[in-house]
């Protein structure tokens, strides 16, 4: 990793961002891992039940790295759940294939753990006596994800929150800047998850880039470093990388403001810290919230939710600029940038 | 008119090139073909190197316009031109860009820098389409106007369930001057056609090299070729540059080489042939002279043995006649001088028939013309053949037509000769029944001045047969068998046949075995005008009348002398002797003769040298003399004659003539006594 510190933060980031899904070295790959496995919830605990084992499906796009080891990572965290006794489905990108419902009846599969925009797709589509759990996404209309209990990527706020006031205890205010159409189910947990820790959350709405960029511009003129900090959601439409992202961490680190991510990209561009999904983790919760849903014992809690399976990575640069002691806030840390 | 409009460059252009030379018309041909390549390949490289130039540039244009996009991102999401500017210099400091412009989605400039290009600077913006690339919007003769759409670059993920929407957010426009893309093409052609030229000049010069080492065998062949056309013998040319060229070198020299030597072997057979001829030449007038030298030496040797012959041959017949006179001789002794004088006779036939023919055909013999009287011919013939006849029992009867003339010119002498051949054959070989000769005329020619006659002798003897009948025409042959023979040289129907010629007619035969002969010959003869009528001579003359006559006898044989010693004085005349021409010249101014008898062969002074003394000198120069010779021959006549003589006679003579030309010289009346001469 790059000196981010060294360098004015416009150039550095400009090539950074221009890049940053085109990495193929190894620790992208890492980083992918890390920000599916963080979504997921670790601490979930599914009772072990062997008649249900026989009728679990597990259906994900068939699709190349780096995003074929996140997926088989969960399917690993899925196996070792269940015990090895299910059915995999790889689904090529963009196909729905009509003999699958047929092929999970005759298996009778009676509840599909469903991968990826692909895996969501299909699962949609089938048997509604068929359970879905989906996992591998970052967010889900809110019409959709009521059928069905959705692993959202996006880390829990709660657990975001807690590493900000570990490692700033000084924070009083989180500033965000989402599109209502993503991410309003996550702000509406945010400020619950706010209020838990002291802080106040601001959350700025804007539909279009236009208008993110014009709140992003409002809201770093008026920014407090001690105290203001701002949050990078998982957001299309208001994190746009090429532009927007270098403004803002140049802006940051120009400003001394703390900015975090909810995708660890950012940490390694300029953004202080990240958490990302612990796929393994991710994997097993999700063929524990499967099993359960057989065991007849109740359905999954259905709706969106939260990613609690979530590894810390942080970027020691920017802390060092900023003036924050890492280890002071006593917590495990999975991934450091720049690499050492 | 059109075919012949169309054909005159044509026929030009053949005709230029007609008067050009190969190594001309090579490297026309080559100059023109290398300068078309080069300024078409030039030509073509330019264009291909200006569009590869073009094509370049446009990439780099268009990657250019796509990077300014992507830094305008910021400044046309903010509305803040500040956050481009960078970007717009850094972009500007680009050769060749002229303005740079980015422009909001409602087409609103929001910053604009640069210079502003003609036609260019109000062009509408396209509108929003879902084109995502940069792309040339527009180009003019100077400039490129590139346009690239700013978009918010958002990547997809398996991970988001609903695609995100990219923004539109505005454009940016760089101008670029295509100053450069003139200057390279104007470079690359430059380069390539400079290039080009020179390596066509490097080309033709080889070309020329190698046109020339081409065409300098052609040349020294063409060279070679007129020298040897204008006649030079020894040409050769070279055999040198490429095979072709050898081949045909080659060719020349063998050709050249075969003609060469065929003249030679002309020239050597035309030289051989002149020398062949003149050998065959030289050998022809060797041949020649050595014939004509043999021809001689045979007339010399003829004439020689005749002189010699007949010399003692004239004592012989001389004195026989001279007994003969002795009217005491018994009949034995008569019959015995008969067969003597005979002897004689036919002795000297077979000399004078030898000498005749050999004359003959030598071609020596001419004819004498003179006026004959043929009704006298016959006459004569008449008294000599039928004492033969008579003497065989035989009738002979002569057949004169009545209209022949009364004189032709004829050789007098070769006409009896043929004639009494052909009647004493007649008679030799007819043992009983006629001997007939028949004179007639058959026609006249030239106005009746000519007259042809035909003579024809014909007996009733034994007959030639056929495959006899040219045979017997050949010297010394005669028909039949050798015990048939009768006595003769054989030489009579040769020479007749020889003289029958040469006076333009030729001697027949028809003959049957048996049954006869017939000899007969035509000849035309002029008419001449009528002779006096010869008085006839008679022989048995004792004595003259008148007063004696002196005749000095010359010879340088005692016999000769003797002999007509012998003769002459019984019959009166006084005789001198000398024994050559000197004692002739000494003895004639004091015993003065009334005529010399002249033997021209003697020797201190010959008869031919006496004789023209005497007529050169004062006396005695008229005196006749009779000149005699036992060499026969024309020319011993002529030369005889040339010196002087009144007459020629040739040795041995008949008595008879002999006395008749002493009576005409000396106009003598002679005194006959009738004596039997048989």
């Amino acid at each position: 990793m790059e000196d981010v510190g060294s360098h004015p933060v416009g150039q550095q980031m400009g090539s950074f961002l221009f890049s940053a899904w085109r990495v193929r070295h190894k620790v992208a790959r890492l980083l992918l891992m890390a920000v599916l496995g963080s979504l997921m919830y670790a601490g979930m605990a599914v009772a072990d039940d062997d008649a249900g084992r026989a009728s679990l499906a597990v259906v994900y796009p068939d699709i190349g790295e780096p995003y074929r080891s996140v997926f088989s990572a969960i399917i690993e965290g899925i196996e070792e759940r269940a015990r090895g006794k299910i059915a995999s489905f790889p689904i090529v990108a963009g196909a729905n294939p009509p003999a699958l419902s047929e092929e999970l009846r005759h298996r009778n599969v009676r509840a599909v753990i469903a991968l990826g925009r692909s895996g969501l797709k299909v699962a949609s589509g089938l048997d509604r006596q068929i359970n879905v759990v989906a996992g591998g996404v970052l967010s889900v209309p809110e019409s959709e994800a009521q059928g069905m209990m959705v692993q959202s990527l996006a880390p829990d706020p709660a657990l975001l929150f807690a590493r900000l006031k570990s490692f700033m205890p000084g924070a009083k205010r989180v500033i965000v800047v989402y599109d209502p159409k993503q991410n309003e189910w996550l702000i509406r947990l945010a400020k619950d998850a706010a209020k838990a820790q002291g802080l106040e959350l601001v959350a700025l709405d804007a539909d279009d880039l236009k208008t993110a960029v014009r709140r992003y511009q409002d809201v770093m003129g008026s920014m407090n470093g001690r105290r203001d900090v701002l949050w990078l959601p998982q957001d299309s439409t208001t994190v746009e990388e090429s532009a927007v992202l270098p403004l803002v961490l140049r802006e940051a680190w120009n400003q001394s403001f703390v900015v975090f991510s909810s995708n660890v990209v950012h940490v390694r561009r300029g953004a202080l810290f990240s958490l990302y999904p612990d796929n393994t983790e991710m994997g097993r919760f999700l063929a524990g919230a499967a099993l359960a849903s057989l065991q007849g014992n109740g359905a999954p809690q259905r709706g969106i939710q939260t990613l609690k399976q979530v590894l810390t990575a942080v970027n020691t640069r920017t802390a060092e600029h900023l003036g924050i002691d890492l280890r002071a806030s006593q917590q495990r840390i999975h991934l450091i940038f720049p690499e050492q | 008119m059109t075919g012949a409009q169309t054909s005159l460059p044509a026929r030009q252009l053949a005709r230029m090139l007609k008067g050009m030379t190969f190594q001309q018309q090579i490297a026309i041909a080559m100059a023109v073909g290398v300068l078309c390549m080069a300024l078409f390949s030039s030509v073509g490289s330019a264009w291909q190197g200006s569009q590869q130039v073009r094509d370049n540039l446009i990439q780099q244009s268009l990657r250019i316009a796509s990077s300014l996009a992507n830094q305008s991102k910021l400044a046309l999401l903010s509305g803040s031109p500040d956050n481009a500017a960078e970007a717009v210099a850094a972009t500007l400091a680009f050769p060749d860009v002229l303005r740079v412009e980015v422009r909001k989605t409602d087409g609103k400039v929001l910053l604009a820098k640069g210079i502003m290009t003609k036609g260019q600077s109000d062009l509408p913006m396209p509108a929003q389409t879902a084109v995502r690339e940069a792309y040339l919007e527009s180009e003019t003769d100077d400039a490129w106007r590139f346009v690239a759409p700013v978009w918010t670059a958002r990547s997809e993920t398996p991970f988001d369930v609903v695609a995100p929407t990219d923004e539109f957010l505005g454009h940016v426009v760089v101008v670029l001057s295509k100053a450069t893309l003139g200057r390279m093409v104007a470079n690359i052609f430059m380069v390539n056609m400079l290039s080009s030229f020179f390596f066509a000049g490097v080309f033709l010069i080889v070309i020329r090299f190698l046109c020339a080492r081409l065409t300098r065998p052609l040349d020294m062949l063409s060279s070679a070729m007129s020298r040897a056309e204008q006649g030079e013998v020894q040409v050769r040319t070279p055999v040198d540059g490429p095979r072709d060229i050898q081949a045909m070198a080659q060719a020349f020299n063998r050709m050249i080489a075969a003609l060469q030597e065929r003249g030679e072997e002309l020239q050597s057979h035309r030289d051989h042939l002149e020398e062949l001829v003149g050998r065959r030449t030289t050998e022809l007038q060797m041949a020649k002279e050595r014939a004509e030298i043999a021809s001689q030496a045979k007339s010399d040797f003829l004439a020689r043995m005749s002189h010699e012959l007949r010399t003692p041959l004239n004592a012989i017949m001389g004195y026989a006649q001279i007994l003969k006179m002795d009217r005491t001789l018994t009949e034995r002794q008569l019959t015995c001088l008969n067969t003597i004088h005979g002897s004689g006779e036919h002795l000297l036939m077979l000399i004078v028939d030898i000498l005749d023919l050999s004359q003959i055909e030598a071609g020596k013999t001419e004819l004498h013309l003179a006026a004959v009287d043929p009704k006298a011919l016959t006459n004569m013939l008449d008294d000599i053949i039928r004492i033969k006849a008579v003497e065989k029992q035989l009738t002979f009867v002569v057949e004169a037509a009545q209209d022949l003339p009364q004189a032709v010119m004829l050789d007098e002498k070769r006409l009896r000769q043929v004639l009494l051949n052909l009647l004493s054959n007649a008679v030799k070989f007819t043992q009983q029944g006629v001997v007939n000769l028949r004179i007639q005329i058959v026609g006249r020619e030239k106005g009746d001045d000519q007259v042809r006659m035909r003579f024809e002798v014909q007996d009733s003897g034994v007959g030639v047969r056929p495959e006899d009948q040219q045979r017997i025409f050949e010297p010394f042959e005669q028909a039949g068998d050798s015990r048939s023979r009768a006595a003769g040289t054989g030489l009579g129907l040769a020479i007749s046949r020889q003289l029958v010629r040469l006076m333009g007619g030729d001697l027949h035969v028809r003959s049957e075995v048996g049954a006869g002969s017939l000899f007969w010959f035509e000849l035309t003869a002029p008419l001449a005008s009528a002779l006096p009528h010869a008085v006839s001579q008679r022989v048995d003359v004792n004595g003259y009348e008148g007063p004696r006559k002196r005749i000095l006898v010359v010879d340088d044989v005692p016999a000769n002398r003797l002999m007509l010693v012998e003769l002459l004085r019984p019959l009166g005349f006084e005789i001198c002797e000398a024994i050559h021409g000197q004692d002739v010249l000494d003895q004639i101014p004091s015993n003065t003769p009334d005529l010399i008898l002249m033997d021209l062969a003697m020797p201190v002074m010959d008869g031919l040298e006496a004789t023209r003394r005497i007529r050169a000198g004062h006396v005695c120069a008229d005196v006749p003399i009779i000149a005699l010779s036992a060499n026969a021959s024309r020319q011993h006549s002529e030369q005889a004659m040339a010196a002087g003589a009144t007459l020629f006679m040739s040795k041995p003579f008949e008595r008879s003539e002999l006395l008749s030309h002493l009576g005409a010289c000396l106009s003598l009346t002679w005194i006959h006594a009738g004596v039997d001469l048989r």
